[in-house]
């Protein structure tokens, strides 16, 4: 009885590891494309409308108070409200570093994102928009290779926890 | 000061408060020291904290503070200021003035914007109430109950704009002390220096019934102000070039008061200038103010009337 409890345990892990991998491939499309949709946003307030970073971040964030991605930015506006005399720069260092991992995106799109706030804020309008349309290529060939990923290893993840902990549980008898 | 990057703050920081109260111009140049002057004279600031007479072992402003300086006075948004960089300065809340120095990106002979900012001025400002008292009263023409059109003459620096800014508020809300009433100004702000305004706020105190044309160009903003907002007395900083010796005779003839001000340390400097000579000759201006900072900023040296004849038996102060 104690047996087949503990070999319950072991099963339940596996899969749910085997799960969390799995959510990991799904959501890293969905985010990419949210971090596209910011920049979108980010691009159309920064040509039209002139808007202040410290404002932007607080539209974007407030469109995507639901995800990971969406607390990036409202952490950002939050820094600079509070700390006015540190540079943007430094600020979304900060903020990438804090709220990064709690994302599933990979270490390519935080590069993307270091790259873009390293310009963000410096120069013209015209400039800036070149930057948030670079970012924004770059970040639409990660959102594809990480469909395919996700095609890929999402039903193998999940199916892998499943069986890893099959095997262990047919070793363990 | 909240607008100094992080390292030079943490020096200014121990800065005793008189001195903080008393600086007029911070500079920060990239790989230079950063210079400091308070109450006319030049200080270098060491990483210390202290003011230093000489440039040795000052602190020197890193490319990171330059750009920080940058990113903290745009408001982490260059691309919101692009016409106030495209004119060399910029504008904060409070009033004060920050000149930019840089590389200038130009298109077709006009500039385009700056590059590779690497020199600041910052200009703090203080608005000095009480500077134009004893001035005002020789301004005022009992008999028609007008003012006089006057002309400020002074060298930079020596509180030529600050008098005006004092004379508008004093004009715009009115002094008991002289009997003199309240009338409409109307200030034309080309460099946002006059008011400073922000947002299209005047930051400085310029008076109760004072309307701001900020950012315009002097000769248009003249017109404009005198079509839409029928002030009785038109205040304007610096004129010089032909169009607005036009638009000041423009104004003059529809029974406005323009009190400006102008480069030069005598008369006979603006006197050599072919748009003064018009001004002069048709004797537009029955008020000459003439300052210098021989006894600290803002002195005057003397009022002349329209045939250059002194109105004052002795010499004012104003300002220190």
């Amino acid at each position: 009885m104690l047996k087949l409890i503990g070999l319950f345990f072991v099963m339940a892990a596996t899969t749910g590891a085997g799960f969390y991998y799995s959510r990991r491939f799904s959501a890293r499309p969905v985010q990419i494309r949210r971090l596209i949709q910011a920049i979108q946003i980010l691009e159309s307030e920064i040509s039209f409308r002139a808007t202040p970073i410290k404002e932007a971040m607080h539209i974007i964030g407030g469109r995507f108070n639901q995800d990971p991605t969406g607390d990036i930015f409202l952490s950002a506006h939050d820094l600079l409200s509070s700390q006015p005399s540190r540079s943007f720069q430094a600020i979304w260092r900060e903020v990438l570093a804090k709220q990064f991992s709690n994302t599933s995106l990979k270490e390519q799109e935080r590069e993307i994102l270091l790259q873009l706030g390293d310009q963000l804020g410096l120069s013209n309008r015209a400039d800036q928009i070149k930057h948030l349309q670079l970012a924004m290529q770059h970040l639409k060939i990660n959102e594809e290779e990480a469909r395919w990923e996700k095609a890929r290893y999402e039903k193998m993840c999940r199916s892998l926890g499943f069986l890893a902990g099959l095997l262990i549980a047919i070793l363990l008898i | 000061m909240a607008y100094m990057p992080e390292s030079v703050q943490r020096i200014l920081s121990v800065l005793p408060r008189e001195y903080i109260k008393d600086v007029d111009e911070v500079r920060i140049r990239e790989n230079q020291p950063v210079e400091i002057t308070v109450k006319t004279k030049i200080y270098f600031l060491s990483p210390e904290g202290h003011l230093i007479r000489g440039p040795e072992g000052a602190y020197r402003a890193t490319r990171d503070d330059c750009r920080t300086f940058l990113n903290i006075i745009t408001d982490h948004s260059f691309y919101t200021l692009e016409d106030e960089i495209r004119s060399g300065y910029i504008t904060l809340k409070g009033g004060h003035r920050v000149g930019l120095a840089g590389k200038v990106i130009t298109e077709q002979n006009r500039v385009q914007t700056l590059k590779y900012i690497s020199g600041f001025n910052f200009r703090v400002a203080k608005a000095v109430k009480g500077a134009a008292d004893p001035v005002l009263p020789h301004l005022y023409e009992h008999q028609t109950g007008k003012f006089h059109n006057t002309l400020v003459v002074s060298p930079p620096m020596c509180g030529k704009t600050t008098l005006l800014r004092d004379l508008a508020r004093m004009i715009s809300t009115g002094t008991k002390d002289y009997h003199l009433p309240s009338q409409k100004v109307a200030i034309v702000d080309e460099r946002s220096e006059l008011a400073g305004a922000f947002h299209g706020v005047p930051q400085h105190d310029v008076g109760i019934r004072t309307d701001v044309m900020d950012g315009c160009p002097k000769a248009e903003g003249m017109m404009m102000m005198i079509r839409s907002m029928s002030p009785e007395v038109l205040v304007v900083d610096e004129i010089g070039s032909m169009q607005d010796v036009e638009a000041i005779l423009e104004a003059v003839y529809t029974g406005v008061t323009v009190i400006a001000s102008a480069h030069g340390r005598v008369l006979p400097d603006l006197q050599k200038r072919p748009s003064f000579t018009r001004l002069m000759v048709q004797k537009i201006f029955t008020r000459y103010v003439l300052l210098s900072k021989r006894e600290g900023m803002g002195t005057v040296e003397t009022i002349l009337d329209a045939d250059f004849r002194p109105v004052l038996k002795e010499q004012l102060k104003c300002l220190s």
